[in-house]
């Protein structure tokens, strides 16, 4: 083995699970998403039904 | 010494992880456990994101599938892992001694053959590690570190039994503004000293051989307090109802008003009840040594805090505990019920967003600002009223020849001296007063004695309590000790005779004083918490004071000695105050360790989740309703997308606060061929290791991969990967 491949600690912050939270939070903006867009059909059924609103 | 184990890598997760994609499974087999829902929610959101009529509910189910998978590869990956994490605070001392401290461990469990799960790869197999490292030159930093392994590692949460320590031997004392502890009641009445503030004192405890660890130096303090000494328990409503008797009949008109409104405790996630305490400041509840009213030794690892800004009084008291919390801890006040807007808020302690268990309170203490009033010099009342009574020798209980008590209250000790027996002035009383019949009670006729003559000559002379104190310290000093004075044999009674050429009225005096004083420096400490024996005492004293003089200062012995008046007038006040001397001093300073806590957190989160259940629940028991493109069928699907956003959000936050960890030092040295020879030499060659010296504390986690060839551990080094974002 040479002296470059020794092994190396190194100061660092892990971040636990982040690959993890990276897919919840993509999941979320989705859901998020599309209550998003039924909210807003919710709105527009709304006003069709009652437009004096 | 650490342990190696086996376990599958989902073990390492924490449980809101390992049960399923997110908590909502691991949460939800609790709520089927209980029999209230057959599907669990993950299926449930399943079902619902079919429904979907667009392309998020393609996108859904693929990010679905992929944390699925995840899960999945986590449970079938395996690794050794070795917590090094100190277990308990006994514990610390084995993790001391920074970096080298760290492999010699980490080398003996690699090679510890009476571990039978440690790595046991031979030279032809493959191994490889992943270190996690902490080191802190303090016990309190390695506390927090440990905290923050245990936090991140379900499989570290049952062996680390490790909280920052209760502070230990709490009292507290009542203080004049610059903080002074007036050391005795009575300096208040020779002083006026206006007790102002509260004085608490605590220690460290100490640990391996009688050291403390200065902890605490690290931490803030945090002071809460309660009007009980167990705290408040925590209750709800809770509507329950009542089984209708099947024997009556069905036409119960009332039958709804059966449900009955109940108040249960509420637990914490460990089962138990839980009391509430309230912050001593809850606008500035934490302090550290910087604080101006903090004072500390570091040598004895003793601390006290100067409380200000208290009402006097008893009722105004206090029960106060402490708790030595870490710097990053915040109070967060809960308002039960948001529309009350009187209801006192409870507080809990969170740390990273989190509630917060991990410091221990103290015993509790009750403590009050003392509402004295000193214009009535009560030591000197105290200290007349018993030199009255040792001139009427109560301090002996003499009876007549019918076995009626004539002299003495049976509640003055000590007796006298038996040295002043010898003394001219002296005299029997039996014979001045004619009740020679008690002869047959001691045949000796001399055994009682009385002082003859005033015991001060005039009013100017009788000495106040300060005056008299100086005067028998004086003697105290020049005698050296009450045995010495009392043995015939030490010669200090001749010096004392001698030198200082004392009359035997002020020898008396001294003695009188001497004896009187003991019991007042007990009493005065019960009589001023206590208003209305105060006030009898003075009201007796104020009434009974010319008799008390006459006593004193009267030059006929005899006429004194029979007087009915002043002995009943005297003997009413001794039994007033004496009853008192023998009850310690109420309250118990010293309290039971308690170790309820602050956690509804638990209990609101399983509210929700039953919420959220049922909500999706209702959505799809009616399918006609619910998911066609009514009006209320899209509110009802909204109202779930909305549970389940915030539901989502609220799991992200907890996964964020497990990013919040400190500075670590990490070291990876990837699988390979040579077994446990390889990692070793890996690891005494590996280059930049945290520089730590030898006093230094360290904690961490070694996860060990390998197998006889890669298809072995891929999936475990992606997996630690993974799980350490790195």
């Amino acid at each position: 083995m040479t002296e470059k491949e020794k092994p190396q600690w190194k100061e660092a912050r892990i971040k636990p699970f982040k690959g993890f939270v990276d897919q919840l939070r993509q999941l979320r903006d989705v859901i998020s998403t599309e209550r998003d867009r039924l909210e807003k059909e919710l709105q527009e059924k709304n006003d069709k039904e009652d437009p004096n609103g | 010494m650490a342990e190696w184990k086996t376990f599958d890598l989902s073990e390492f997760m924490p449980e809101q992880v390992s049960g399923s994609v997110d908590k909502l499974q691991g949460l939800t087999d609790i709520i089927i456990t209980a029999g209230n829902v057959a599907n669990t929610v993950l299926e449930v959101l399943r079902v619902f994101m079919t429904s979907f009529p667009n392309p998020a509910a393609a996108l859904v189910q693929t990010l679905l599938g992929e944390l699925q998978t995840i899960i999945d590869n986590l449970q079938e990956t395996g690794a050794f892992g070795l917590f090094m994490i100190p277990t308990s605070l006994d514990d610390l001392e084995t993790y001391r001694g920074g970096y080298p401290k760290f492999r010699q461990i980490f080398l003996q469990s690699l090679n510890d053959v009476e571990d039978p799960n440690r790595p046991q790869v031979g030279a032809d197999g493959a191994l490889g590690a992943f270190f996690l490292l902490f080191t802190s030159p303090s016990a309190g930093g390695v506390i927090q570190q440990s905290l923050t392994l245990k936090n991140i590692f379900a499989g570290a949460r049952n062996d680390v039994d490790l909280k920052y320590p209760a502070p230990v031997n709490l009292t507290i004392e009542a203080a004049d503004e610059e903080g002074r502890v007036p050391g005795s009641m009575l300096n208040l009445f020779a002083e006026g000293d206006d007790l102002t503030t509260l004085i608490l004192s605590w220690e460290e405890p100490k640990y391996k051989q009688s050291i403390f660890y200065d902890i605490f130096a690290q931490n803030n303090f945090y002071i809460e307090r309660s009007k009980s000494r167990e705290g408040v328990l925590l209750t709800r409503e809770k509507t329950r109802a009542t089984l209708t008797n099947p024997l009556q009949s069905g036409d119960d008109d009332a039958a709804g008003e059966d449900a009955e409104v109940i108040k249960e405790p509420v637990l914490n996630r460990l089962g138990e009840p839980i009391y509430t305490w309230e912050p001593l400041n809850p606008d500035d509840p934490f302090f550290d040594l910087e604080n101006d009213d903090l004072q500390e030794n570091y040598l004895a690892g003793t601390y006290s805090y100067t409380i200000r800004g208290l009402d006097k009084g008893i009722e105004n008291g206090y029960y106060y505990r402490i708790r030595s919390v870490p710097k990053d801890t915040k109070l967060r006040p809960l308002q039960r019920d948001p529309s009350d807007p009187d209801e006192k808020p409870i507080y809990l302690l969170e740390l990273n967003e989190e509630t917060y268990l991990d410091s221990q309170p103290s015993g509790a203490v009750f403590g009050h600002l003392p509402d004295i009033d000193t214009s009535f010099d009560l030591p000197t009342a105290l200290l007349n009223i018993y030199r009255a009574a040792y001139m009427l020798r109560f301090d002996v209980d003499t009876y007549d020849d019918e076995a009626n008590l004539q002299l003495g209250s049976s509640s003055i000790e000590p007796v006298l001296p038996l040295y002043l027996e010898d003394d001219a002035k002296f005299e029997s009383l039996y014979g001045e007063i004619q009740l020679l019949e008690l002869q047959f009670l001691n045949e000796d006729v001399v055994n009682t004695l009385y002082f003859e003559g005033p015991l001060f000559d005039s009013e100017e002379d009788v000495t106040d309590y300060e005056s008299a104190r100086r005067f028998v310290s004086t003697a105290g000093t020049i005698t050296s000790s009450t045995t010495l004075e009392n043995d015939p044999f030490g010669g200090t009674r001749e010096l004392f005779n001698d030198m200082f050429n004392l009359t035997e009225q002020q020898r008396f005096r001294i003695w009188v004083d001497k004896a009187a004083m003991s019991k007042i420096e007990s009493l005065v400490p019960v009589l001023v918490q206590n208003d209305s024996m105060l006030e009898i005492v003075r009201e007796f004293y104020e009434s009974a004071q010319t008799d008390i003089m006459d006593t004193i200062l009267d030059e006929d012995s005899t006429d004194r000695m029979v007087s009915d008046s002043v002995r009943t007038a005297i003997h009413l006040l001794i039994q007033v105050i004496d009853r008192h001397d023998t009850q310690g001093t109420p309250p118990n300073w010293r309290a039971m360790r308690l170790f309820a806590d602050l956690i509804p957190e638990a209990d609101q989160i399983m509210d929700r989740l039953f919420g959220l259940v049922n909500s999706l629940g209702s959505v799809f028991s009616d399918p006609t309703s619910s998911l066609d493109g009514t009006i209320e069928g899209l509110q009802n699907r909204l109202a779930v997308l909305d549970e389940l956003v915030d539901f989502l959000d609220e799991t992200l936050s907890f996964f964020v606060r497990l990013q919040n960890v400190p500075l670590a030092s990490i070291l990876f040295i990837p699988p390979a061929s040579g077994g446990v020879p390889y990692l070793t030499r890996e690891l005494l060659q590996a280059e930049n290791p945290p520089s730590s010296g030898p006093g230094e504390f360290f904690t961490g986690v070694v996860l060990a991969v390998g197998g006889a060839g890669p298809q072995d551990y891929m999936s475990t080094v992606q997996a630690i990967k993974f799980i350490f974002g790195v």
